[in-house]
């Protein structure tokens, strides 16, 4: 059963008196374990596409399968239950609370979840301990360094064990040496069998994938996987 | 209960959120603060002004308390109304003599402002003739010697009692019975001098009560007012059960003695206890006012404070709805933190009160007026703050819960 199956997705916006199609009959299809780059320039559709594979946003027309449900029409409260326990997000900009440590930051998926409230914080130091990040779990993100602040949100990514991890630029404030270690992290979650879908224009970024899809105007304009 | 977890995490993230914001917090709370503070001040000054006039209304009978006032007599008896002899004290004896459900009877002849001296010191009081319940119904204690007695109404006997402001002035070393005092020119030989009336915190009618002199009835028919005419007649009834009988029974000896002439009512203390009932009701309306618009601009600052709060953690907003946060968990988080802010500003107004309460009663103490700390008072502000902190959570906490994920993600 694949993860993810789209079927002619598109997402139309209205701005003003034009309409902007993001997304125009996307067709793709995720099995689980894959590690998927995606690539484009901007407004290529993207960032809609990983919007509609992250269920911030619900698609325009066309059919979208989760894990083999139907989930292209479903409640925002509906999309916050697969945000909290199915997905989760890495960004750009870490997106860490500024006022909470290290650890509060990875519980926060724990608490959304409504699951396992009594264990945790050994679910949280279980997440740190996979990042490397142990020794960091009481400092307040602004203490920490970049390299240091993406691994603690992907500590918080995988939290909750999710079927799928979005990664949206997850290197792009990050200086070289960090944005190896960072795909390196990746790269070795993927072994673990975890599907990780990053979004990326660094081309650098994407090798480290086994399949890299490119979009152009709202269409996949290339699918190309290396082999093992 | 997941959403009381929901809310007990907004309740201490909202501490955190004060906390990390101290003079911010402190300024929307301010509101909220004066709010409570003016409110259990308020009830002060009222409950103590309330509490005196009720605790008049118990010294001076109360409920069983009959009021004899003259009245116009109806038209059809306007031409033989003069047959009628008024109020005089004939009036007394005939109740006492007819009417077995009234146990005191409280007639008074006031005699007017009169000079009382005592060895060349001398002082204006008023004087008052009156018989012995009068003691029985006002509760009058004796700080020495003895009250009017039926020997003393009996033999029309030329003898006061002092109130207490007398006996201090002209007797400050006390030892005042036996001695000799010279009314208006009258000899009066001293026979008692009454206890202060009400506290020393107590003013207005108690502590006139005290500047008085009291002789018997009789005497002051005979040597003042030279006839029998009282200025004023009431009555306590022994059982508030017979208050109607009672009613009846005075109303129709009165007929007698004023020759079947209705020149005269007997009235109940109701009217004035409707009337101190209408005084608290729109006492509770003015304060209720007043601290219901203070703790309102309490709330309105709040509210004010929220929506700025809100617009600065847009970002905060996006990310806990990335990580699986429902509308209702943003809504209760922000909820829990306009609570947090009104709920401890209201504790702070508590304290406030406190200060401010013991401060007006240190100031206000030399014109014997009573305030005093209402605790109820401070749990009905402290419950309101809350409440207000609720209500004025719940539009900004609304708008941050309707935020949309990705636009909140992408703002700067």
């Amino acid at each position: 059963m694949p993860l993810v199956e789209f079927e002619n997705l598109s997402k139309i916006y209205r701005m003003g008196d034009e309409t902007v199609r993001a997304l125009d009959g996307v067709g793709l299809r995720i099995d689980p374990g894959e590690f998927v780059a995606i690539l484009g320039p901007s407004g290529s559709g993207k960032s809609t596409l990983m919007h509609i594979l992250g269920f911030m946003d619900s698609p325009s027309g066309g059919r979208l399968q989760f894990e083999g449900n139907e989930v292209g029409r479903i409640s925002r409260a509906h999309r916050s239950w697969y945000r909290a326990n199915r997905i989760g997000f890495v960004f750009q900009a870490f997106n860490l609370l500024p006022r909470l440590t290290v650890a509060d930051n990875v519980v926060l998926p724990i608490v959304y979840s409504r699951s396992g409230i009594r264990d945790r914080n050994a679910r949280a130091a279980t997440a740190l301990e996979r990042v490397g990040m142990t020794h960091r779990a009481t400092h307040i993100p602004s203490q920490l360094s970049g390299g240091e602040r993406q691994r603690a949100a992907i500590a918080r990514a995988i939290v909750n064990t999710p079927s799928l991890i979005l990664a949206d630029e997850p290197t792009g404030n990050l200086d070289s040496r960090n944005v190896d270690r960072i795909m390196e992290l990746f790269t070795g979650l993927s072994a673990e069998g975890q599907t990780i879908v990053v979004v990326t224009h660094d081309e650098h970024v994407a090798g480290f994938a086994r399949r890299t899809i490119r979009m152009c105007d709202g269409r996949i304009s290339e699918d190309t996987s290396r082999p093992v | 209960m997941n959403w009381m977890l929901t809310f007990y995490g907004g309740l201490v993230n909202g501490l955190g959120e004060v906390w990390a914001h101290k003079f911010r917090s402190l300024l929307s709370m301010a509101g909220i603060i004066l709010g409570v503070a003016a409110l259990v001040a308020m009830v002060g000054v009222v409950q103590g002004m309330l509490g005196e006039m009720r605790e008049y209304f118990e010294r001076t009978g109360g409920i069983t308390r009959l009021t004899v006032e003259t009245r116009e007599p109806p038209d059809e008896q306007a031409h033989i109304a003069h047959l009628s002899p008024g109020m005089t004290f004939r009036d007394v004896e005939a109740i006492r003599g007819g009417s077995p459900l009234v146990r005191w009877i409280d007639p008074e002849v006031s005699l007017g402002w009169r000079r009382f001296s005592h060895d060349g010191e001398r002082v204006n009081a008023p004087l008052r003739a009156v018989l012995p319940d009068r003691r029985e119904v006002l509760r009058l204690e004796l700080r020495e010697g003895r009250f009017i007695g039926d020997l003393d109404i009996a033999d029309a006997s030329p003898v006061v009692v002092l109130g207490s402001w007398i006996g201090d002035h002209l007797f400050p070393e006390g030892n005042a019975v036996g001695k000799r005092i010279n009314i208006h020119g009258t000899n009066f030989r001293i026979i008692g001098v009454l206890e202060p009336m009400g506290g020393p915190d107590q003013g207005g009618w108690f502590s006139r009560q005290n500047r008085v002199g009291l002789i018997p009835v009789t005497t002051g028919m005979k040597r003042f007012s030279g006839n029998d005419r009282l200025n004023s007649l009431s009555v306590q009834v022994a059982d508030v059960a017979y208050l109607e009988d009672a009613i009846e029974q005075v109303s129709n000896i009165l007929m007698q003695t004023r020759r079947g002439i209705r020149d005269f009512e007997v009235a109940t203390m109701e009217e004035q206890l409707a009337e101190f009932r209408r005084m608290e009701r729109s006492f509770t309306f003015a304060l209720g006012g007043v601290a219901g618009i203070s703790l309102l601009v309490g709330g309105i600052g709040i509210m004010n404070v929220m929506l700025a709060v809100i617009n600065e953690r847009i970002r905060e907003i996006g990310v806990r709805k990335a990580v699986g946060a429902r509308g209702t968990d943003i809504f209760i988080q922000f909820l829990a933190e306009a609570v947090v802010i009104s709920v401890v500003g209201g504790m702070i107004g508590v304290m406030a009160s406190v200060g401010l309460v013991v401060m007006m009663q240190e100031l206000v103490e030399a014109e014997q007026f009573r305030i005093v700390l209402s605790s109820p008072a401070m749990v009905v502000g402290f419950l309101f703050s809350a409440a207000i902190g609720l209500a004025s959570g719940v539009y900004p906490a609304m708008r941050a819960a309707r935020m949309n994920v990705i636009e909140a993600l992408r703002y700067e």
